[in-house]
């Protein structure tokens, strides 16, 4: 577990909002709801598998199972 | 020492995402806000990881029950657990299902803490019967 996932994140955010910005500004704004629906989720993704690694490893530190 | 210094370092990257993302697109800011969290407590549990035998080791020694010390390290990971979840849903702005997460959590500490006071109770009959 690395430091470099939030600069990816961050990576993600910036080159969603340049996207849309340029997808508003030629009036494809249905487009640009998508792509930024598609970097929520890409970044959600990589969010949950991180909060199960997380709560995997909580449960296994203090033995919460069962 | 050193971990503590990368713990801050990890902070400062985080909360510099979430401020540069904060006015163009906050639900990304707070998906970086929760991922800075996560990398932090990760850090922090792969330090604690040989301590948690160590206090099995101690209880081996001192006499005292395995499972007494089993159940009080799950009420500890479970006030921890429930302290992330309460703070990041405050962080996400839902105070009022944060302060239900802590009830929950308090509910379920007190729940796995019965056979405790059940063996405390235990105990003290037997030294009601001794008298």
């Amino acid at each position: 577990m690395d430091i470099s996932i939030l600069f990816k994140m961050a990576a993600i955010g910036i080159i969603v909002t340049v996207i849309c910005q340029i997808l508003k500004k030629s009036e494809r704004d249905d487009i640009a709801t998508l792509v930024s629906i598609v970097g929520l989720v890409i970044v959600l993704t990589i969010v949950v598998s991180m909060v199960g690694d997380l709560f995997a490893e909580m449960t296994n530190i203090f033995g919460l199972a069962g | 020492m050193e971990g503590i210094i990368k713990i801050i370092g990890v902070a400062f990257v985080t909360a510099l995402s979430a401020i540069l993302l904060r006015a163009t697109k906050p639900e990304l800011s707070f998906a970086i806000t929760v991922t800075g969290v996560v990398v932090c407590l990760i850090f922090v549990f792969d330090t604690m990881k040989e301590s948690t035998q160590i206090l099995s080791a101690i209880g081996e020694i001192t006499g005292v029950d395995n499972g007494l010390i089993r159940v009080l390290l799950k009420i500890v990971g479970i006030a921890y657990v429930t302290e992330f979840g309460a703070g990041v849903l405050t962080d996400f702005g839902s105070a009022s299902v944060a302060d239900k997460v802590l009830l929950a959590g308090k509910l379920t500490i007190l729940v796995t803490s019965f056979p405790i006071i059940q063996s405390l109770l235990e105990l003290l009959r037997g030294f009601l019967q001794l008298v």
